[in-house]
């Protein structure tokens, strides 16, 4: 079966070419046949991989495949190879599997497109890259797609090039995952340093080596170093701070590719890489921490910038930087399988949510402001309970996917094995941030799909169900976030039920086997009493509801004083708004203006300022700045190049001879 | 006096020289021809004269490639050398003269200035870089050094009307006698102290304890920046830009490639014989001593270290707000001259291997995006901002798409040949321990995909402000283009072929006596 | 040897004949001043141009023609030069010496013969 990997990026590719260099002459049903066909293959090929790979032994779950030698340098020898095992067995699957079914969705939703066959290309490009990323057998390959796929999302966020905010948040993306880059290929570069390779079945078993034989000892600072400048490749890619911010404005491409690669994938690519790593990882528990913290900040903070957001597609993006948050607290406390689990579910809970929005936004014709829109439930049902349970999902409720894979993660969080206080505080905030999540996508959920239509006329006309290549999608991807997490129930609860075993993670174990043995063997004891877990348990649940009730209480029992219904019908509603003063005051000044404020301060100040101005726009600037200062230097007086030989020269001389 | 024709035998020579003859041999045939065709139409002249000179250039690449390879061979008393080495980057170089011929002929069928003069002078220009590499002799380099640049300074001032291209060549000229005039010294130096001007003998000579005396060290400093000029290399990098901006499109890829690869390839020669001890290695007991040259090690690996960084750093800077293509080309070819000195720094196989790559590899991609700049030029100075560039992507697709795929490669991403290329020369450095200098060369890079990218972005998500008017496409052009296309992206996948034989070359270095 | 004790000695001659040269102009340039005449008046200060005053900016620009051929004249003139010391060994070296020099002044007449038919040497053109 190992022959066959290749087939998996390479039926992309073969749609990316054709697509991409006969497109234009093709009808729109043979290029939505060759897009969606050549990635379903690619599904299929994983699934008949998949079938072989669980007719293994537990243990020997490992293919491999090489392709060709790639270079060799200074006793390097890099190949251009593929290896799967359950981990990116598992990514492909998600990959390819989401990945076709947002294919299908696009041809309903890019069918009015002038420029459909370039999307096409486009998205079966960065399928293409996505699948290299996750197959590659050794970090270079997997470098290969992690550009390759910045590249391809630069290219779709900007599609619509027209407007100039897209090109521009296409730039933006772009530089941003550069300076990630920039971590990531030092971290390659001091890896290769260090083990003097770079293969994944090379670099962890001689990091283990060496750690046995006591000459690479826990915390050594080349590690250290190593997994920090990897994960600052991760925040670029997987929108951390301080490099989030590329992705709320990635938002101007087209929905499907804001499901398919900024929420379901692409970004999750800095996830799968941190699991990927983990016996690195769990060799340098203070990366660990460093990792975990910013996870959880990210969490937290990413949630409260979600509340405000008017524009529906803006608050799925501050949730989806929340929710890689949540995917690296799990890689972070050493809970690699949870991470990954959370990934999985993220996959189809956000991949519905995006695609959900994009209905909703396709009925609405183009308009994305939550403000206009409101009792769609009536109109568009099978978007709403697809939504519906999406939300559900995320919110984190059981017996949806969400409840499991966050659950896990937050257990996990509230007994991390190497700092059990930091372990405790990341517990809290990650929970805090669970409810802010439930409360602000059912916010969404209700200003969408309840009260009255507040759009125009126009649009209300206009509303209507999405056809089917769109809606079946959504069912498929609501009924993946309702069963999805069923794949991964604790022991917990599994024992309820006749002992349903944890399937995800014993599929998963081999992959962090090495990492468990050594977190057990140096680490405190990990495990937390029944009782305590279910407390925790408990606890997300209650928080999670508490979010869904006050959003119910703000918006729909109190949602008709909304800046434009006020403006709107003022006379009519005066009278509610009056009786409803007191308690909004407080409200406001509780619970709205506080997060406001922060929120504003997040976003314009510490967003727009901080990391907008000094962080992306700072770089450039000095980059400018200094840029035309030197320039002065170029002033076309053939004396002044004279001068600068000769006194090159004489520096040259003195260094010499002074030396 | 009679030991003079003793050894000459025609055979040997042709071993030895045959690239440099052939193209001597056939830039006298094309005066004749121009001459002959003289009073006939521009256009025949034009096209006769370019698949001529093309014709010629694919019989030198022929010859080259197909020599024997093992052989080690001097001539001339020691003047000449053959080698893998210098067969290496004559080929290179010599693949550079064959795609700029092959897009000078539409080049100067656009811009109405179609010359004879033009192509002879590309031929000699070549003629005198296989010479230069192939010399081991201090004043034979300077001769050939001065036939290639003679015929460069001539191209770039080819464009009769542009006083730009007057200009700039008129600097070219100066600074560039100022830079040969080091160099001069600097080999008089040699020759008043060590009595040889053959570079094996001198350091055969100078490694018996005088390398770190005045006059070596005054020399070594002036040979250095004599080539230093000629690779671009901050602080000898100030005529770069404007000579560049100015020269007809095609000749700046070819200055940019050529002359590049031949300022490289002959300082290597000088640094890994002449003043390293790579010698020490070829198991001749006559320069087993050159070991102690080793010594010098510490004088030119900072001097390297600080002008690569610097090569690097104001390369890519001052790149990014320059508003004409040529002109940020030529900045970035500076930046290049960094990338490729930290593989020199790294002074082992894996970084000399990795140099010889990298001009090769840029030798495709720089000459392919000159190529493209030319033709959405039309007239050259038509259309040579930034500005213009905008939306060409929707009205030229495939000028847009190739000019990508080579920008793309400059920036160094995956998997395209510049990204290899990158790849050998920092790990080569890592290896030898240099990582602060590999670490603020990625830095740079990534200050250097920003403006790479910005034509990118220009060219697919800007409305076009202005009507572009590309010239009309001539058939050898889209060979080249195509071929150098092809090559940018076949090095990216398959790099080890290339450099497997890159690390041949590289090791033949020790061979030259 | 020792490193950094070498002395070029052998420049030695060249240092003392450059400081004698410079010394000598100074010197005399230095000694005259106490013994020459200074008496000034304005005949005797205007330019001395054959007794007339300058008639125009004694910078002008000259054809590039002049260039042109005198260029020629340097080539042809090394030529000729080139085959004196080729005249005397030309018998110790045999037929080989010959061959070479044909060679020579073939390459040269390639030259000559575009000189010419790109009308190099003519002057009115």
């Amino acid at each position: 079966m190992d022959k066959y990997i290749f087939l998996i990026p390479l039926f992309p590719l073969i749609g990316f070419l054709i697509n991409g260099l006969l497109g234009k002459r093709f009808g729109k049903g043979i290029i939505s046949f060759i897009g969606c066909m050549t990635v379903g293959f690619s599904f299929i090929v994983s699934l008949f991989i998949w079938k072989y790979l669980l007719s293994l032994e537990p243990g020997h779950r490992i293919l491999t495949q090489t392709l060709w030698k790639w270079m060799s340098v200074g006793g390097l020898s890099v190949d251009v190879s593929f290896m799967i095992d359950p981990l990116s067995m598992l990514m492909i699957l998600v990959v390819t599997g989401v990945g076709f079914l947002i294919h299908v969705y696009s041809t309903g939703y890019m069918y009015e497109d002038e420029s459909y066959w370039r999307y096409f290309a486009y998205l079966n490009m960065f399928v293409f890259f996505m699948a290299m990323l996750v197959l590659g057998g050794n970090y270079l390959v997997m470098f290969v797609g992690w550009e390759g796929v910045g590249l391809a999302s630069y290219l779709l966020i900007g599609f619509w090039y027209q407007g100039i905010d897209n090109a521009v948040a296409g730039k933006k993306a772009f530089v941003v995952n550069r300076i990630g880059d920039f971590g990531f290929v030092l971290g390659l570069f001091l890896m290769f340093w260090t083990f003097g390779s770079l293969s994944y079945l090379d670099v962890f078993p001689k990091a283990l080596e060496l750690f046995e034989q006591g000459s690479l000892p826990i915390n050594s600072p080349v590690l250290v170093a190593i997994c920090l400048l990897l994960f600052v490749g991760a925040t670029g890619k997987s929108a951390q701070i301080p490099l989030y911010i590329w992705l709320p404005d990635a938002m101007a491409g087209p929905t499907p590719v804001s499901a398919l690669i900024h929420a379901a994938t692409m970004v999750t690519a800095g996830v799968y890489m941190v699991a990927r790593t983990n016996v690195l990882y769990t060799l340098a528990p203070s990366a660990l921490l460093v990792v975990a913290s910013i996870a959880a900040a990210t969490a937290f903070f990413a949630a409260t910038m979600g509340v405000l957001q008017n524009d529906i597609k803006k608050v799925l993006a501050y949730s989806t930087v929340s929710q890689l948050g949540y995917m690296f607290i799990g890689v972070g406390v050493t809970a690699y399988w949870a991470g990954i689990f959370h990934l999985m579910t993220h996959a189809f809970f956000k991949a519905c949510l995006f695609l959900c929005s994009g209905s909703v936004i396709h009925a609405m014709s183009g308009d994305q402001d939550m403000r206009h829109m409101g009792g769609l439930a009536k109109k568009m049902p099978i978007t709403y309970i697809t939504m519906l349970f999406a939300t559900l999902a995320i919110s984190g409720l059981p017996p949806f996917a969400g409840f499991f894979s966050k659950d896990e993660i937050l257990g996990k969080a509230f007994s991390f094995p190497y700092y059990p206080m930091a372990g405790k505080i990341i517990w809290f905030i990650g929970t805090a941030g669970a409810g802010i999540t439930a409360f602000y996508m059912f916010r969404l959920i209700f200003m969408t799909f309840h009260g009255e239509f507040r759009g125009t006329k126009e649009q209300e006309h206009h509303l209507h169900e999405s056809p089917a290549n769109m809606t079946v999608p959504l069912v498929i991807l609501a009924l993946l976030s309702l069963f999805g997490g069923w794949l991964g129930i604790p022991e917990l609860i599994g024992k309820f039920f006749g002992h349903v075993p944890n399937i995800l993670e014993g599929f998963l174990e081999p992959v962090f086997e090495h990492s468990s043995n050594i977190v057990s063997q140096f680490a405190h004891h990990g495990h937390v009493a029944e009782p305590v877990e279910w407390t925790l348990m408990t606890t997300s649940v209650v928080v999670a509801i508490i979010g869904i009730s006050l959003a119910y209480y703000i918006y729909m029992v109190h949602g008709k004083e909304l800046p434009q219904k006020l403006a709107q019908k003022y006379a009519f509603h005066y009278q509610v708004i009056y009786n409803k003063y007191y308690v909004d005051e407080i409200y406001e000044f509780l619970v709205v203006l506080p997060i406001y404020y922060f929120s504003v301060f997040l976003w314009k100040v510490a967003d727009a300022f901080f990391i907008d101005g000094i962080g992306v726009n700072g770089p450039a600037w000095v980059v400018k700045r200094t840029s035309s200062i030197v320039r002065l230097v170029q002033n076309g007086y053939v004396q002044t190049y004279g001068a600068f030989m000769l006194v090159g020269m004489v520096t040259i001389l003195c260094f010499f001879i002074y030396r | 006096m009679n030991n003079i024709n003793m050894s000459f035998d025609l055979y040997h020579l042709w071993q030895v020289c045959g690239g440099q003859l052939i193209l001597i041999v056939a830039g006298l045939l094309l005066i004749l021809v121009d001459i002959i065709l003289m009073e006939k139409d521009q256009e025949i002249r034009g096209r006769w004269m370019g698949w001529l000179t093309v014709f010629i250039f694919a019989a030198t690449i022929g010859h080259l490639a197909c020599r024997e390879w093992d052989l080690h061979d001097t001539i001339f008393m020691n003047v000449f050398s053959a080698d893998k080495y210098s067969i290496f980057i004559s080929i290179v170089m010599t693949c550079a003269g064959l795609l700029a011929a092959m897009m000078s002929i539409g080049y100067l069928r656009n811009n109405g200035l179609v010359r004879g003069e033009y192509y002879i002078l590309l031929v000699f220009a070549v003629a005198g870089a296989i010479g230069l590499i192939q010399s081991v002799d201090l004043l034979m380099m300077f001769i050939t050094l001065e036939v290639m640049s003679l015929a460069i300074y001539a191209l770039a001032a080819f464009l009769k009307d542009s006083s730009y291209s007057q200009e700039g060549a008129f600097k070219y000229f100066l600074l560039g006698s100022f830079g040969s005039a080091l160099f001069l010294f600097g080999v008089a130096i040699i020759y008043g102290t060590t009595g040889t001007l053959n570079i094996t003998q001198m350091a055969q000579y100078i490694s018996g304890g005088s390398y770190s005396t005045l006059p070596i060290l005054v020399a070594f400093a002036m040979i250095m920046a004599g080539f230093f000029f000629k690779m671009a290399m901050v602080p000898f990098h100030m005529w770069t830009p404007d000579v560049y901006e100015g020269a007809p499109s095609v000749i700046t890829g070819f200055m940019a490639t050529a002359v590049k690869a031949a300022a490289f390839g002959v300082f290597m020669k000088v640094l890994f014989v002449g003043f390293t001890p790579i010698l020490a290695s070829s198991g001749q007991p006559d320069f087993a001593a050159t070991v102690n040259l080793s010594a010098l090690g510490p004088y030119w690996k900072p001097v390297i270290w600080w002008l690569a960084l610097l090569s690097m750093f104001i390369g890519n800077l001052i790149a990014v707000s320059q508003s004409n293509i040529k002109r940020m080309l030529a900045y970035s070819s500076i930046a290049h001259a960094g990338y490729m000195a930290v593989g020199i720094i790294a002074a082992n196989g894996e970084g000399r291997m990795g140099v010889l790559f990298y001009l090769f590899a840029y030798t495709l991609m720089n000459i392919g995006a000159f190529g493209v700049v030319y033709l959405i030029d039309g007239m050259e100075r038509k259309a040579q901002d930034l500005e213009d560039y905008r939306g060409l992507g929707y009205i030229y697709p495939s000028l847009s798409f190739l000019l990508s795929l080579f920008l793309v490669a400059m920036a160094g991403l995956p998997p395209t040949a510049g990204f290899i290329a990158k790849f050998y020369v920092f790990a080569a450095a890592i290896k030898e321990g240099y990582f602060l200098l590999a670490a603020l060369g990625v830095l740079t890079s990534v200050i250097g995909a920003y403006y790479y990218l910005r034509v990118i972005y220009l060219m697919y998500m800007k409305e076009k402000v202005k009507d572009v008017e590309r010239g009309p496409i001539a058939a050898p052009t889209v060979v080249a283009l195509v071929i150098a296309a092809l090559g940018v992206v076949y090095l990216g996948l398959l790099p080890e072929n290339l450099a497997s034989v890159a690390n041949l070359a590289q090791q033949s270095l020790a061979m030259i006596f | 040897m020792i490193p950094g004790t070498y002395l070029p000695t052998e420049y030695l001659p060249i240092l003392i004949m450059l400081l004698f040269a410079t010394g000598f102009g100074v010197v005399t340039l230095w000694v005259g001043r106490f013994f020459r005449l200074r008496r000034p008046y304005a005949e005797k200060l205007i330019a001395y141009e054959s007794g007339n005053p300058p008639s125009a900016p004694p910078r002008f620009r000259f054809s590039i023609k002049f260039y042109l051929i005198a260029i020629l004249f340097v080539v042809f003139d090394v030529e000729a030069i080139f085959l004196y010391p080729w005249a005397l060994v030309y018998d110790k070296i045999g037929i080989f010496a010959v061959v070479e020099m044909f060679l020579f002044i073939f390459l040269l007449l390639v030259g000559y013969a575009y000189a010419w038919r790109k009308e190099a040497l003519e002057w009115e053109r």
